[in-house]
């Protein structure tokens, strides 16, 4: 590290002064004319081209011509690189922070942190200070557009060296930290005042899907990130329309103009990618992602989505599995990952991806190389790495005319190197930026890895250099018996040896002369001898033992979907099935059938019968003595997102869960293991209005969007009680005060669609001058509940609020559709029927809070006798695959039947859900979504057999019991591989030197 | 007509019962010699005796066996007919908070099962003890009529007891006092969540600095209290010392709880090297099976936490917790079970579920009476329906262990036939009768 900085500082000392600028001199000045003139080099002109014995010209920091046998004017400075390669210096589009003096601490980072500890409590129900408000730009922290990077780029030296010592000339830095993050710029590496170093500003515009240090407690979640990127789009649309002088936001105004520029978006993993991308097509940007290195795990959906990509290079490192129950905690997904991240660019690559890759996210800057070589080694086509290093990158930023290729009028920004890049021996001699040299490795250093015949004095040796050429590491044999212990340094063209043999000490030392090294020696008695080291072959083999081994690539698993343990290799398929000889509860008024068959054709439930025939082509299963349901439903559920609140506000309506769907959640497999089939995910509970939920089927290995149901209405969750009120930060922190804020908002989105109403009914030319009514995402919601194409389910747990909540929708013309927990709906089951609501419980759930202790068990029998439409619901994983046996419990709370209590789980769910035509029972024409089960599905003995979704059985006992042995065979075998590999190969350092 | 019959069975105990939401009236002293005659009983043992009788007096049973086989003159008996109905020992809830904390969360001054510090062995959950809890009417009439009591926190947070769960007082609910020490081994890691996308940060990290802390901590408070158990009449009474005595004398059980496969390991190596003479590893879970060759060779029965849970790692069978008390019952480590969430009777049930996953019905039912009994040290009074122990008993319309069928009839508790009433019953009742009154 310290050598870095001795090297960093002299070569400054050297250069600093060469800079371009426009700043008076102070003292003497000492400008000189820099003309240089490189012959004889291998030049990579572009990841295209490569031109033998050409010359480059270079002046005033930039390629003045390239070709062979060019003439240099005089004065010019001649390096001959014969047997050297030129390659264009590296570009990295993504070198967050770089020169940007921030970046506190993280604790800052968690809002969470400002949400349960506020910075100010002061009066109860005041709202939290925004710390630092800033001046006439967007309201909320994290939008911040308006941040123009060149106005604190401050070059970094000691990183602008770390840049350059991997081979990068040129950089885009931005503000990594927000979510709309302003603008980047195109920087050199070179060292020197910010305006030489700058090639382009406003390089790019950067976004991203995490909020970073904002002062503003909105958002805290992902949904509530993307629903404000959302509504700043909309925002900005409407600042356009405004009537001059009528409201002035730097934020807005900067993000419109910003639209222009390449617009680059952070995330951190796959399934973020499409989240990002998604809310881009919404708005008609395409934008250039910079992705997480997982990328080979949805490749599919990424190449769909069209994207480019930045991708890092930065290899998880190996889990510590030495000890075996200390290995027990590493997951099967972090063993996968392991395995296969270096077959990522390979994998992004083969699938004809545009894409650029980053040194961004490396723990160590100086692993790049290593990484970078071990991605090709994995199959990344050396012109593809090239391509992505340099041209894409470039081009990514509208600047392939100054970066990212070795040609006439582009910044001279190369590398000087000893042979193909891309292999592990190669050295980097010097990186070339803007023109000037800054040298790693001297020029001058010869190779002497060989093996020669040592003579010293009298006695015959045989030496072998081998390892690195300009750090060569000796092996001394006399009499075939190795010499241990000998050292070997060289310092340009001298040589010292030293050894030990036969109890004397031998202290060496020589020079280089032609291709044999020679020179004198001291012995302890004060006695010189003569020694000559005569080079005899480049061989080295004798040293191979004590190498590295060359990198082998073990035999690799597969990629599974999702990327997860029970994940598929193959995602299964459609079939047509005949179950045969079942008993067969329906869940409709036929009830339970005694040795029915059912077939499954194309999706759908096609016959129910005794003894149907079977047409060509349909799977038989044999069902006798077994169980056939209709899939569970599970009418409430956080399974499968990312995320369950945003808390940073009281109203979030414009949060969606459908935005943050995670098909990757292993529970939607367990439920299957339940016999779900459909399943509610519905936002948390922490806000009088929460956000719009989704519908998903346990489409198990399909991504976000296939695992949505169909045409789906739309849901908003509701929250009122405890949950709601329990921030003493926030308003409302009472039952009083929930009441008020959901009233007030729903005023507000009559208000709000009276004036877009207004708006709308006016002609083009009775709108000028006149402002327009700005689109408000939250109200929006909530218009689509009043005008019935959005339902509410409301989270409620006493009887006040349960009826409070009835009162005012019906006092703004709506019905609530299902009152969730509802644990004292009992109480009040005349009135939650005379309204119409359903009601979503548990069955015997209560005293986990003080708003549950009279919540009781006999609560959904006494809704059903009233008259209510019930269901039973999870909201819980665990509690989720186990269903089937929370409706059972209804029998014994409250005695109702067996198929009765089968509905609460089944076609109630299904009707609540709006779902009542499709699924739910079982009945020719709906999805066949179906469960065989061993015994009676409301014993405690029964368990799913099989699960189908939509004709495909997602989930099958033996199957799984299979699917578990291959995923213990998978973790030995890469546990197996990584105690092979040890030391970890991502923490080898860059081969070459550190001085 | 069920439905019919059921609302005409809670009218009637409506009758013997205030209505209110109180706890129902403490069942006196059994007086006469009672008689169950006709039910399949379940021994908890293994056994099962179809068409059996059961009597107790004085607390105690006093015969068992198939009807026809005893022959007693029933005169002076109270003779219950539970022909077609299925006798169990009552039900032993292991490791529970029940009548320390009233409400789960969110009302600070209901909890008393925590106390300020990490080295309390002595503190008592007896002495904290509320018989009036409305939660345990309502485990009662799910068939559970014992259980262990437990301060919860890191390394020592007390000691327990058993008590039954009718009861005036702490005093007459005690079953076995200060049966046990707890011990919560320090955690050496915490997992992260999946993808960080929860809504609240992960708990930092454990790091091996407090953890050699802890373990430090714990190893002098147990080098003094073996130093403090050698002096007959101490000069200097400490009253945590004191309270340890009984891990070297046999007669408190150390209760380890950990989930880790190390800590297991670790913390068992630990109690023998003390020479604590009774272990038992409570809250097990799958990690407890990756040490199950040291728990017997070390003879340490488990009781496992809940297994109606996730599986711990994305790579665990889809239903280990199911599974495992089957498999540690195959490998003959002795297996108790205990549920995580203490208001809900869903104990037997947790059992049940096990059935489907390769214990026996009587081996499910085992590990909620006799193996519990046995790990708590109570199995010379109960767990079972053996002559000589007390008579905790249930009588369900069906079997106990699957909800669609447990019905608990009766319940006995040293002979004394408990008022099987609820707060939950009594608000149905006043509810229902509102609609009643509405028709």
């Amino acid at each position: 590290m310290r050598k870095i900085l001795i090297l960093f500082l002299f070569l400054l000392s050297i250069h600093i002064q060469a800079q371009q600028d426009d700043a008076p001199v102070v003292g003497v000045s000492d400008k000189r004319v820099e003309i240089y003139g490189l012959k004889n080099a291998r030049v990579v002109v572009d990841y295209q081209t490569t031109l033998e014995n050409t010359d480059i010209l270079i002046s005033k920091g930039r390629i003045e011509a390239i070709g062979t046998n060019l003439t240099f004017p005089n004065g010019t400075i001649i390096y001959d690189l014969t047997g050297k390669t030129v390659y264009p210096s590296f570009v990295d589009a993504y070198a967050g922070n770089f020169g940007i003096k921030t970046q506190t601490t993280t604790t800052e980072a968690n809002p969470y942190a400002a949400f349960f500890n506020p910075p100010q409590i002061g009066r109860a129900g005041a709202q939290p200070a925004t710390p630092e408000a800033r001046i006439a730009d967007y309201w909320n922290d994290g939008i911040n557009a308006s941040f123009d990077v060149s106005t604190e780029f401050i070059p970094d030296a000691k990183i602008a060296a770390e840049y350059r010592q991997i081979g990068f000339g040129a950089v885009v830095t931005f503000k990594a930290d927000g979510i709309a993050r302003g603008t980047s710029a195109l920087v050199s590496t070179g060292d020197g005042k910010s305006n030489n170093v700058i090639l382009k500003n406003k390089s790019s515009a950067n976004y991203s899907i995490t909020r970073g240090r904002s002062s503003d407690l909105y958002p805290t979640s992902q949904f509530g990130i993307i629903a404000l990127l959302r509504q700043v789009n909309y925002d900005a649309l409407w600042y356009k329309q405004l009537p001059a002088g009528y409201f002035h936001d730097d934020g807005l105004e900067a993000y419109t103009a910003n639209l222009v520029l390449p617009q680059i978006f952070e995330v951190t993993n796959k399934l973020e990618i499409m989240r990002a991308d998604k809310i881009g097509k919404e708005f008609g940007i395409n934008y250039i992602i910079k992705g997480g290195g997982d990328e080979y795990q949805a490749l599919n959906d990424i190449k769909k989505a069209g994207n480019k990509l930045i991708i890092p290079v930065s290899f998880p490192e190996a889990p510590d599995v030495k000890d075996p129950y200390d290995a027990a905690s590493v997951s099967y997904t972090t063993l996968k990952h392991y395995e296969l991240a270096p077959l990522n660019l390979s994998m992004v690559s083969g699938a004809g991806l545009t894409f650029a890759i980053t040194s961004s996210d490396l723990k160590q800057r100086s692993a790049f190389l290593t990484n970078l070589r071990k991605a090709v080694k994995y199959g990344l086509p050396e012109t593809e790495a090239l391509k992505a290093l340099t041209y894409t990158p470039a081009s990514f930023i509208g600047a392939s005319d100054l970066v990212g290729a070795v040609k006439k009028n582009m910044i001279a920004n190369l590398l000087i190197t000893s042979g193909n890049i891309f292999s592990d021996d190669c050295v980097i001699y010097e990186n070339w930026v803007q023109g000037i040299p800054y040298r790693f490795v001297d020029l001058r250093i010869k190779d002497l890895r060989g093996t020669y015949a040592l003579k010293i004095d009298t006695a015959q040796y045989k030496m072998v250099l081998s390892g690195t050429f300009d750090k060569p590491t000796i092996k001394m044999t006399f009499d075939s018996t190795e010499v241990r212990g000998a050292t070997f340094t060289i310092e340009k063209d001298l040589v010292s040896i030293s050894f030990e043999r036969a109890k004397q000490k031998y202290r060496l030392s020589g020079y280089i002369n032609a291709k044999d090294i020679e020179g004198k020696g001291l012995l302890e008695n004060g006695k010189w001898i003569n020694w000559k080291a005569t080079y005899s072959s480049n061989t080295t083999e004798a040293d191979n033992s004590r190498k590295r081994p060359n990198l082998t690539i073990p035999e690799l698993g597969k990629v599974v979907y999702p990327f997860t343990a029970y994940g598929w290799t193959e995602i299964p398929k459609q079939e047509d099935i005949l179950f045969r000889n079942a008993t067969v509860w329906t869940s409709e008024k036929e009830g339970k059938l005694l040795n029915t068959d059912v077939l499954v054709q194309k999706e759908k439930i096609s016959k129910i019968g005794k003894n149907l025939a079977a047409p060509e082509g349909v799977r038989i299963i044999d069902a006798t003595g077994k169980h056939l349901t209709p899939g569970i439903i599970d009418e409430h559920s956080h399974i499968a997102m990312d995320g369950t609140n945003e808390m940073g506000q009281a109203i979030t309506s414009d949060v969606r869960v459908g935005d943050i769907v995670d098909p990757e959640d292993e529970s939607i497999y367990r439920e299957l293991a339940g016999g779900v089939t459909l399943a509610h995910i519905l936002h948390g509970s922490a806000n009088p209005i929460g956000g719009q939920s989704i519908l998903i089927k346990h489409r198990w290995g399909h991504n976000a969007e296939e695992l949505k149901v169909e045409n789906q209405v739309g849901f908003l969750k509701h929250a009122l009680g405890e949950n709601v009120k329990h921030t003493t930060s926030r308003y409302p922190n009472t039952r009083m005060g929930v009441e008020q804020i959901i009233r007030d908002a729903y005023q507000r989105a009559i208000d709000y669609n009276n004036h877009w109403k207004e708006w709308n009914a006016l002609r083009p030319a009775e709108r000028v001058g006149k402002v327009p009514p700005r689109r408000d995402l939250k109200l929006d919601a909530l218009v689509d509940v009043l005008e019935k194409r959005s339902f509410i389910e409301c989270h409620t747990y006493v009887q006040s609020e349960a009826t409070m909540i009835l009162n005012l929708a019906k006092d703004f013309g709506v019905k609530v559709n299902a009152l969730i927990h509802c644990n004292e709906g009992y109480k009040v089951a005349d009135q939650i029927a005379e309204h119409g609501a359903a009601a979503s419980v548990f069955s015997d759930w209560w005293d986990y809070k003080y708003e549950v202790y009279e919540g009781i068990v006999y609560n959904a029998a006494i809704l059903i006798r009233q008259g209510v439409l019930v269901c039973i619901n999870s909201d819980d994983a665990e509690m989720g695959r186990r269903l089937n046996q929370e409706a059972a419990k209804i029998m014994k709370y409250g005695g109702i039947t067996e198929t009765e209590a089968l509905k609460l789980v089944t076609i109630n769910p299904a009707i609540i859900l709006h779902l009542g035509d499709r699924t739910g029972s079982i009945k020719v024409g709906k999805d066949a979504d179906l469960v065989l089960w061993t015994d009676n599905p409301l014993s405690i003995y029964a368990h799913a057999s099989k699960t189908m979704v939509d004709g495909t059985f997602y989930f099958d006992e033996e199957q799984d019991a299979k699917m578990k042995e291959q995923i213990d065979t998978e973790r030995n075998r890469i546990i197996a591989d990584i105690l092979h590999e040890a030391p970890a190969t991502s923490t080898t350092t860059p081969n070459f030197p550190k001085r | 007509m069920k439905n019919k019959i059921y609302i005409s069975a809670i009218l009637v105990l409506a009758c013997l019962v205030q209505a209110g939401a109180q706890s129902p009236v403490v069942a006196p002293a059994q007086k006469k010699p009672v008689m169950l005659v006709g039910g399949t009983i379940h021994i908890g043992t293994g056994d099962v005796i179809e068409n059996g009788t059961v009597v107790f007096s004085g607390g105690k049973i006093t015969s068992v066996g198939k009807s026809a086989d005893i022959k007693i003159d029933k005169t002076g008996f109270e003779v219950i007919d539970v022909t077609g109905k299925q006798i169990y020992p009552g039900l032993i809830f292991p490791n529970t908070s029940l009548g320390l904390v009233e409400i789960g969360s969110g009302v600070e001054v209901a909890t008393d099962n925590r106390e300020i510090g990490d080295l309390n062995p002595d503190v008592r959950a007896i002495v904290a003890y509320n018989t009036d809890s409305h939660v345990i009417p309502v485990l009662r009439s799910n068939g559970i009529l014992l259980a262990q009591i437990v301060p919860t926190g890191t390394l020592l947070p007390g000691t327990s007891s058993v008590v039954q769960l009718d009861a005036w007082n702490w005093k007459d609910a005690a079953y076995m006092i200060d049966n046990g020490i707890q011990l919560g081994w320090p955690r050496k890691s915490s997992f992260g969540g999946r993808r960080g996308g929860g809504d609240f940060s992960q708990a930092a990290t454990t790091g091996p600095t407090t953890y050699d802390k802890n373990v430090e901590a714990l190893e002098k408070i147990f080098t003094d209290a073996v130093a403090y158990a050698a002096v007959e009449k101490p000069k200097d009474f400490n009253l945590r010392l004191e309270s340890m005595k009984g891990l070297f004398d046999g007669t408190k059980i150390l209760f380890i709880i950990t989930a880790e496969p190390k800590g297991i390991i670790e913390a068992i190596s630990f109690g023998k090297r003390y020479g604590v003479k009774k272990m038992v590893l409570a809250g097990a879970d799958e990690s407890a099976w990756a040490v199950k060759d040291f728990l017997k060779e070390n003879n340490i029965p488990v009781l496992l936490a809940d297994p109606l849970s996730l599986p711990k790692y994305d790579y665990s069978d889809t239903r280990l917790p199911f599974k495992l008390a089957a498999m540690f019952e195959k490998e003959g480590i002795l297996v108790g079970l205990t549920y995580s969430k203490q208001a809900y009777g869903n104990l037997p049930f947790a059992a049940g579920q096990t059935v489907a996953y390769g214990l026996t019905k009587e081996e499910a039912l085992q590990t909620i009476t006799l193996n519990s009994a046995k790990i708590l040290g109570i199995d010379d009074k109960t767990g079972s329906i053996e002559v000589g122990k007390d008579a905790n008993i249930v009588v369900s319309t069906g079997d106990i262990l699957d909800m669609s069928t447990n019905n608990i009839e009766y319940a006995f508790i040293t002979g004394r036939n408990i008022n099987l009433d609820n707060k939950h019953k009594q608000l149905y009742r006043r509810f229902q009768a509102k609609y009643d009154n509405m028709k």
